[in-house]
């Protein structure tokens, strides 16, 4: 299935009748929209989606809820009395059929003024479809049921919706028509991601029909059918009172669920946009880390030689002991002039002496006056007896003075080796303030990442609170509708007790019955699905990356993750800082892989025997995919979409083009240029956007 | 009956008052002794300073008169000389053995040096004598350690170990005795 043209009316940014005619080429496959920003290449997917579905996306420009579909041009040139359509045609082929869908609104001035130029849409959008068959066009069939002949009763009311759902999904639609800058976002979030699989798997209706049965919340068929048996007695009044307040614990929990789960998906994208944040600005974060890291460093490192010093000080400050012992040699020299042995003469002590010399006379009569010889030789002995003999105090402290110098004589070298320590950190120091100088110049030191870490440290622990909660609430949601079941139950016993609640109970054993054959139906369809899912995922992403190393995997959590093969028996490793291009990468292995989910099932239910061809037969139509990549990655998923799809529509900017490689895949005539003239409100498009 | 023999009075070095550094020699000490911050100094304590000092001026046979210009002094207090007597009391010695200056001989010298002294004069004398010893080595400290420009046979970067370095290594004058 391809799209074969788009033809616009007024529809936005493009004045009068625009068309663009797709590559139905099997080996050209691509049509490329060539543009700047804001010349109108997004207005192009709001035209496929509108066509399509009556949808419009907020761009990064405006708001859903403001988007003017009628050309602004148009509305300047309104009288207050005319009215002005909008329409869009697209043209499916497949095989030798097409099927033209034209989509139109009118439009007419708010008020009767000639000043306001608001416009209000004028009644509902018309919807028809010309199947051609062959070249060959039927009647046109409107989507309001309003058809005549045999049609009436073939085409009723929705109908031609209905086709156009039945060939594109709409809730695939975010699939096959991809906005590129969601391609980083958390789109593989969980809910999301379930209905797409449940409507690849036609199982909507049946999970709307449980719902109804049994499984929804408020007013479900069982519910209302229990509420109309009869009982009496006190055991089935008190069963009804139980079971009514557990219905009620029920609704309550599924409401928590329901509102955990929101405030969970909101806390996991604004978490992912930090974590996306972050990713973009790693370098910087690791560069800023790096620097924190250099700037301790250089502290202890500091720290350290100025302890250094300190030791150097500490050992200087005792230092008077070694100068004091390198006086050691004149302080011998000078003893070895005095005699200072002492006389030891028995009984005679300075005592003696100074008996002696107060006497005025020696015991052998000598006079021993001042100025006598025996005198002066009486003096010079009591020097050198005791108590006044000095050679043993001079002696120890000789001795003093050699340990004082013996244990000094390590203190310079001891110093030196300190100085030694202090250089060499000195060095490391200047290095690491080098490495820190260099850093700095690189470095954005203004960006505040540690803010954004700090940010993301709370959705991360949110997201993890508001999962816990919502298990919690599953756990007793779980609990509580077993006990109900179990009390039903033992109520149906009761009440078969009842005749006048035979029809009740014939009603509601029919109802069960049908709910448990939706569930055996239900999942036996999901059964292996996921695994087939993660087959088509791993294929994908070993065709794209060609990378023996990794590969990647749908896990509980709804979200693709990437691992290493484990080396020598250890436990896979996860990949937990992807690069923005491996992350694109991937999301488009998810996307491409879920599409390709949808077209082997819709084999399987047709019977179709080969299933395998891994081309997914719904077109994509890209907008701005690559705006986000670097050109190596850009290159890198480029070259790889025609292999994955029958057809592409990418609308590209100008500097994307070298870098995708894509020309090998496009006929110049499939390539087109969005121009728009300076303080123009209009675009235009022109073929041929690579002359 | 025994007449109680009073025992003599005596004046022990560096246990009877504090020591006072003056003048020009305390602006010396300020730049190179920080009280309790080790790592803006050169010493640890003061009373380091004045131990090595004493040695150095001695060495280097450097005395000098006190300078009381102004109040600004340092103070070493007692509890710092009691705790450091183990060095200054030898030191003392050293000083009173080797120096020359005061026309005493040898055999003189080293009767001072081991005498405790009797009267406050002998105690103060010597006290002094010390004193002029630690005040010439503070200046030649100063010298070597704050003053000294780097020398090309310097062998460290930080010119305040260079300079510690070379003071222990300073040969200096060494008095000859006799």
């Amino acid at each position: 299935m391809k799209f074969e043209s788009i033809k616009l009316h007024n529809f936005m940014r493009y004045k009068g009748e625009t068309e663009i005619r797709f590559s139905c080429n099997d080996d050209k496959n691509v049509t490329v929209v060539l543009g700047d920003n804001t010349f109108g290449k997004t207005t192009l997917a709001q035209a496929f989606r509108w066509g399509l579905f009556e949808e419009l996306n907020t761009t990064n420009y405006t708001k859903k809820k403001d988007i003017v579909l009628l050309n602004n041009e148009v509305i300047a040139t309104m009288s207050p009395e005319s009215r002005q359509t909008v329409s869009v045609e697209i043209v499916i082929r497949d095989g030798n059929t097409q099927w033209k869908f034209t989509r139109t609104s009118y439009f007419k001035r708010k008020t009767a003024g000639d000043r306001d130029l608001a416009i209000v849409q004028d009644g509902e959008s018309k919807l028809t479809m010309i199947i051609i068959q062959d070249g060959i066009p039927g009647k046109v069939i409107n989507n309001n049921g309003e058809n005549t002949g045999a049609d009436e009763k073939k085409y009723k009311k929705g109908c031609v919706q209905e086709t156009i759902e039945n060939m594109l999904p709409r809730s695939l639609s975010n699939y096959f028509f991809f906005d590129g800058e969601r391609w980083g976002d958390a789109k593989t979030a969980k809910s999301e991601v379930k209905g797409s699989i449940n409507t690849i798997l036609g199982v909507t209706g049946l999970i709307e029909m449980m719902k109804h049965i049994k499984d929804g919340q408020g007013k479900t068929v069982l519910k209302t059918l229990r509420e109309r048996i009869k009982g009496s007695g006190d055991e089935y009044d008190r069963l009804q009172a139980e079971i009514k307040a557990l219905d009620d614990s029920i609704d309550e929990y599924e409401h928590k669920i329901k509102d955990e789960e929101d405030a969970l998906e909101t806390s996991q994208r604004e978490r992912d946009k930090l974590a996306k944040a972050l990713n973009d600005n790693r370098q910087i974060e690791e560069d800023q880390k790096k620097f924190a890291q250099l700037e301790k460093d250089i502290s202890n490192m500091e720290e350290d030689r100025e302890n250094y010093y300190a030791d150097v000080v500490k050992m200087f400050s005792g230092s008077a002991r070694f100068f004091a012992g390198e006086m050691l040699p004149q302080v011998d020299a000078l003893l070895a002039k005095v005699d200072l042995e002492g006389k030891d003469i028995p009984g005679v002590t300075v005592d003696t002496v100074d008996y002696l010399i107060n006497l005025g006379k020696c015991l052998c009569g000598e006079d021993l006056s001042e100025d006598s010889e025996a005198y002066k030789n009486l003096m010079q002995l009591r020097k050198v007896i005791p108590p006044e003999m000095i050679g043993g105090a001079a002696g120890k402290f000789r001795d003093l003075l050699y340990d004082w110098q013996y244990n000094a004589q390590s203190l310079v070298s001891d110093i030196e080796d300190k100085a030694g320590d202090f250089d060499s950190i000195q060095d490391r120091i200047y290095e690491k303030i080098d490495e820190k100088d260099l850093l700095e110049k690189k470095m954005d030191r203004k960006a505040n990442i540690a803010a954004l870490r700090k940010n993301y440290n709370t959705w991360v622990s949110l997201c993890r609170n508001h999962e816990q909660k919502r298990n919690e609430y599953v756990v007793r949601l779980d609990f509580a509708k077993k006990t109900r079941d179990s009390k039903n139950q033992q109520l149906d016993v009761l009440s078969r007790q009842n005749e006048a609640n035979e029809s009740v109970n014939r009603a509601i054993a029919y109802a069960e019955a049908v709910y448990a054959m939706a569930e055996r139906q239900l999942k036996k369809k999901q059964s292996g699905v996921f695994e087939q899912l993660n087959e088509i995922i791993s294929e994908n992403f070993d065709r794209m990356f060609n990378d023996g190393e990794k590969y990647a995997k749908l896990e509980d959590d709804y979200r693709i993750h990437v691992y290493y093969h484990s080396v020598g028996g250890s436990k896979d490793y996860e990949e937990q800082n992807l690069s923005n291009g491996e992350a694109t990468a991937i999301n488009f292995v998810y996307i491409v892989s879920v599409l390709e989910l949808a077209r082997r099932k819709a084999a399987e239910e047709a019977g179709a025997g080969e299933t395998d061809s891994g081309i997914i037969n719904l077109p994509l139509v890209l907008d701005g995919p690559f705006s986000t990549l670097s050109n190596e990655n850009t290159s890198l998923v480029a070259k790889k979409l025609p292999e994955f799809a029958e057809q592409v529509i990418i609308f590209m900017l100008d500097k994307d083009w070298a870098s995708s490689g894509l020309d090998e895949f496009v006929l110049p005539e499939y390539c087109y240029r969005v121009n728009k003239e300076e303080k123009a409100n209009s675009s235009t498009i022109e073929r041929g956007g690579l002359e | 009956m025994a007449v109680k023999k009073e025992p003599p009075h005596v004046f022990e070095y560096f246990k009877t008052s504090e020591v006072f550094i003056n003048g020009r020699f305390k602006e010396y000490v300020d730049k190179m002794w920080v009280q309790n911050k080790v790592q803006e100094s050169m010493v640890k304590r003061l009373v380091d300073l004045y131990a090595i000092a004493a040695v150095i001026g001695l060495r280097a046979k450097r005395r000098l008169p006190d300078d009381r210009v102004g109040d600004d002094k340092r103070t070493i207090q007692m509890k710092q000389l009691t705790d450091t007597y183990q060095t200054l009391a030898p030191i003392m010695k050293l000083v009173l053995m080797l120096d020359e200056s005061r026309g005493l001989n040898e055999e003189e010298r080293i009767r001072s040096a081991f005498r405790i002294p009797e009267t406050k004069e002998e105690h103060d004398a010597g006290m002094e004598l010390f004193n002029s010893y630690a005040r010439g080595g503070i200046e030649y400290i100063y010298e070597m350690l704050v003053v000294r420009p780097g020398s090309p046979d310097d062998e460290y970067g930080d010119q305040r170990i260079n300079n510690i370095l070379a003071l222990l290594k300073d040969p200096m004058e060494c008095p000859e005795i006799g």
